[in-house]
């Protein structure tokens, strides 16, 4: 496609403009405002049409809207197309709706239906040139800011958005899908929306057991309350038969009721064994006298000799034995003095016949008095629990004993015999006594049996109040949870299959266009530059120059050099693009900031691509170098 | 003779997508309750209930009381089939708790009221040997009920040779959540759908089957508290999130918010956020759901001929092996990473 010519109704700040295109050179020198910008982006709307919301949400229509804002703003082109001329005549309004395009083939004159000239194409750019606008901004427009590099441009970077013509860097577009599914799921360790409803799932089926364990819970102590229930009022029913025959045995008991005789018999009865109760031992205790007494009567008194030593008289006499010794063998040795031998000797013989005297001693004792003694004291001690009789003689207590014990042996005879009278009437009343006090005792023991239910039902009552189960809602939320998790798996799955494939994307770009723009690149190096420069780029678009054999990263040439390396990309890539020749070139004052020998090799280039390319290059500065018309 | 067939009723079964699951399962207890009054109030004799009438295990003591009283108080008998929901003990309790219902077991099982035979089964054993002995009086107007899948044998097999040669005047099936008549040879037979919409994946009209065996006559009644309305959006040439809103706004308004809402979005759009958009609509319907079938309006002509990530990308997931909604999926997400935007 070639353009022709251009007129402007109203468009931006540009009316009734209008502008005949040679095939190859155009430079179009204005002063700064007078609309070159606008031109270009009316030459791309009359292809292209407009976006009336972009994806940043920028309307270009409201952009380029007359600034009076009156109607409809737009013009026409006039272009070539495989042998034909096409007039194309498009207005724009505030919205899509509001547009007219209409399309004349000048060659045949005739009024063309832009819908079925597009077919499958999406717009007339699109038709003409066989690009879409986003690959029209990439290779036919060239603004100040495709060709410039500042100095804090990274040239990998900016040429690796060039070539992937990503909105966002690529490591971005990464990181940001990176973010997202963190957010899904973080990559290490649990946390993300879709480990919140695994934890919320957990959570909610243990709740869940419990809520089922509370059932059965629930359902036990039903069953335990139903059954305690009817033990209950089998209690109950035994217990009110109980109280039946209870009230019949009482009744019969009324009618054994005893005589007053019979009543004076039992007190009496009973009185007597009170008495005898107090004495419980006698009986045991007379006999036991009785045998002390026999003892102490067979007791004979019987002399014998005592054996044991005198020995005070053993010690006196040991005492002179060892004086009369010492006494003679000291005057011996001291006074010498041997008539004190005699003396002492006359000691020693006293000595030895008081021992022999002390041993030889005998004395008789009568042994029956201490046996005697202790035969009477055990008596005494007997006695003693039944009357006070330490100021009596022993005859006396024996006989006060006697006259005790015959007592109590008279009342006990006394008490058989009353007994023997009232036992007929003991027998029928302990019989009803029995029976009273078994069903009595049976009674009780229900009763107890009753209470005990009744405070075990309290329990389980209470607690089957407090058992709370609502396994519906539970059942609600695990639910629901999973559906969160199926739907955050499903977008995890698509995120990390976007990433894969980005990434795969990037990679098939880099070995299938990145050798060539790199051909390319130094094939238009070559046609505007002395040097022998060889570009070489990575996958990561890393890119080194190889300058007469050594090889340093881009980064390290001048940004002049830089400058016009990426001119020669962003050319090459044009190319790539098309896919064949650039049908044509605009330059919007792209090189206005170029010092003035990198201006030269660029106006060079762009010289020597409008031998073959239609180039309209905008400019507001005099400084043209071989561009001059 | 009038007898309605239902199933499918699901009480107490847990209920997602909605903010008060509570109140619609009481409002499925109410649906008995109500199908129980008409059935009184329209002199209808017999309710057949084929299958799943609780859900499996959260059946509460307080369902079981209302539906026993529901049933004793009905003058309608009552015939239940458990179904496939495998838990047994909520039908053991309520037999126990309303004595008139009759129930079916693993084999053939008949109940006679005046010229109609009832009979049915529990699918799932026995079942080849149990359609070789199927006999039916053909003077006598013969239900048949039965709960499973016609096209499949995961619940049980259903004969319907056998179905065709049974002479039966009808069959009351369930398992399907969606009124459908069918037909086994002459024999006419139905799928009697839910009494109530549980869910968005019930979207058909609810109610029960009315047969009356006297003009041998089979219709559907339509009936619910609260449905299932599906509203289609067509997405194609709006042009701004708060368009978007307006037409959704527009589009919901002739619909009763205590109904489910299945908002239906189509055609394709260059980036709307559908999901933010459609937000406008949140707590103003019992239940809403958004299902996004839109596409992002591309000239995928074109951008599988682009030079560039997007263009590689877009190439890499349409050759690749994915279903089309995931491949939908992979171009939205892919596509807006790409031009840097928010992924939502």
């Amino acid at each position: 496609m070639k353009l022709i010519s251009a007129e402007v109704s109203s468009f931006g700040k540009l009316r009734n403009f209008r502008y005949e295109f040679n095939c190859g050179l155009n430079v179009i020198r204005n002063v700064n405002g007078f609309g070159k910008t606008t031109f270009a982006a009316f030459i791309r709307a009359m292809l292209y049409g407009f976006t009336y919301k972009t994806l940043k949400g920028v309307n270009d229509a409201a952009k380029y809207a007359p600034w009076n804002g009156s109607g409809l703003y737009g013009g026409s082109i006039v272009v070539s197309h495989c042998g034909e001329t096409y007039r194309i005549e498009r207005f724009f309004g505030k919205t899509a709706k509001a547009e007219r395009t209409s399309l004349f083939n000048e060659t045949t004159k005739k009024n063309l239906d832009v819908a079925s000239f597009l077919g499958e194409c999406g717009s007339l750019g699109e038709k003409f040139l066989g690009l879409t606008a986003e690959s029209y901004d990439r290779s036919a427009y060239f603004p100040q800011e495709s060709v410039e590099l500042t100095s804090n441009d990274n040239f990998d970077t900016r040429l690796a958005n060039l070539v992937e013509n990503g909105a966002e860097d690529y490591n971005s577009v990464q990181k940001n899908l990176k973010d997202y599914q963190r957010a899904l799921r973080h990559f290490s360790g649990r946390g993300g929306i879709i480990c919140e409803s695994e934890d919320k799932i957990y959570e909610l089926s243990r709740k869940l057991r419990e809520a089922e364990e509370s059932e059965r819970r629930k359902e036990n102590i039903k069953d335990t309350l139903s059954r305690l229930n009817a033990e209950s009022e089998d209690l109950l029913r035994d217990r009110s038969e109980l109280e039946s025959q209870l009230e019949k045995l009482r009744r019969e008991q009324l009618k054994v009721q005893p005589t007053e005789e019979e009543k004076r018999i039992r007190e009496k009865i009973s009185e007597m064994e009170m008495d005898l109760a107090k004495t419980p031992d006698l009986d045991s205790d007379s006999r036991e006298c009785e045998k002390i007494s026999e003892c102490i009567k067979n007791l004979k008194d019987d002399v014998r000799p005592i054996k044991n030593p005198h020995y005070p008289l053993l010690c006196v006499s040991a005492a002179c034995i060892c004086l009369g010794i010492i006494f003679a063998v000291l005057m011996c040795l001291l006074a010498k003095a041997y008539w004190s031998i005699g003396a002492g000797a006359a000691f020693v013989i006293a000595g030895g016949v008081g021992i022999y005297f002390a041993v030889k001693r005998r004395s008789l004792t009568t042994l029956p008095s201490g046996e005697r003694d202790a035969l009477v004291s055990d008596y005494y001690k007997i006695a003693s629990k039944y009357f006070y009789c330490y100021d009596m003689s022993f005859d006396e207590v024996k006989r006060k004993l006697w006259d005790e014990y015959k007592v109590f042996r008279d009342k006990r005879s006394a008490l058989e015999e009353l007994k023997t009278k009232a036992v007929p009437f003991r027998t029928q009343a302990t019989a009803f006594d029995d029976q009273i006090s078994e069903i009595t005792s049976k009674i009780n023991g229900i009763s107890a049996r009753l209470t005990e239910i009744a405070t075990k039902n309290g329990s389980l009552s209470q607690e089957l109040e407090h058992i709370s189960i609502d396994k519906a809602s539970i059942l609600d939320g695990i639910l629901s949870a999973k559906e969160e998790k199926k739907k955050a798996e499903f977008r995890l799955y698509v995120a990390a299959k976007v990433s894969e494939l980005l990434a795969v994307a990037k990679d098939n770009l880099s070995t299938s266009y990145l050798p060539k723009l790199c051909k390319r690149c130094d094939e238009l190096l070559k046609e505007i530059s002395s040097a022998d420069y060889e570009t070489v780029i990575d996958r990561e678009f890393n890119v080194l120059i190889r300058e007469n054999g050594i090889t340093k990263p881009v980064a390290d040439f001048s940004r002049g050099l830089r400058e016009i390396i990426f001119l020669c990309f962003r050319i090459a890539l044009s190319e790539l693009l098309y896919d064949k020749e650039i049908p044509f070139l605009i330059i919007d004052d792209a090189f206005v900031n170029y010092d003035e020998n990198n201006f030269q090799r660029a106006v060079a280039l762009i010289k020597k691509l409008s031998a073959r390319t239609q180039v309209v290059y905008f400019t507001c500065h005099s400084r043209s170098g071989e561009l001059k018309m | 003779m009038k007898i309605i067939h239902t199933a499918d009723i699901h009480l107490d079964s847990p209920i997602s997508g909605t903010s008060d699951p509570k109140q619609r399962r009481y409002e499925l207890l109410r649906a008995v309750r109500e199908l129980s009054d008409y059935a009184d109030n329209n002199g209808v004799e017999a309710v057949i209930v084929a299958g799943d009438l609780f859900d499996d295990k959260a059946v509460s003591e307080s369902t079981l009381n209302s539906v026993s009283d529901i049933i004793n108080c009905s003058k309608a008998d009552w015939f239940v089939l458990k179904g496939n929901h495998a838990d047994v003990s909520p039908y053991v309790k309520l037999c126990a708790m309303a004595p008139k219902i009759k129930t079916f077991n693993n084999d053939w099982t008949f109940y006679n009221a005046g010229n109609v035979t009832v009979c049915g089964r529990e699918l799932g054993e026995r079942d080849g040997e149990n359609w070789q002995t199927l006999s039916l009086d053909e003077n006598r107007y013969n239900i048949i009920v039965l709960h499973g899948d016609i096209d499949s044998d995961s619940y049980g097999r259903i004969d319907k040779k056998a179905l065709s040669l049974s002479n039966a005047k009808y069959v009351a099936l369930g398992h399907r959540h969606s009124f459908s008549p069918l037909k086994f040879g002459k024999v006419k037979g139905c799928y009697s759908g839910t009494l109530e919409a549980r869910g968005f994946d019930e979207l058909e009209q609810t109610g029960f089957v009315l047969i009356d065996t006297e003009k041998d006559d089979v219709r559907f009644v339509p009936r619910s508290i609260r449905r299932v309305v599906t509203k289609e959006i067509d997405v194609s040439g709006i042009p701004s999130d708060i368009a978007l809103e307006r037409k959704i706004m527009d589009t919901a308004a002739d619909v009763d918010s205590r109904n489910y809402l299945n908002l239906v979005f189509l055609g394709e759009h260059s980036g709307l956020h559908i999901e933010t958009a459609a937000k406008v609509l949140e707590g103003r319907f019992f239940a809403l759901r958004i299902d996004d079938r839109s596409a992002l309006k591309l000239d995928m002509k074109s951008l599988l001929q682009e030079v560039s990530l997007r263009g590689e990308f877009a190439r890499l997931v349409v050759n690749s092996e994915e279903s089309d909604e995931v491949k939908n999926a992979l171009l939205k997400l892919g596509l807006s990473a790409i031009n840097g935007e928010e992924l939502l």
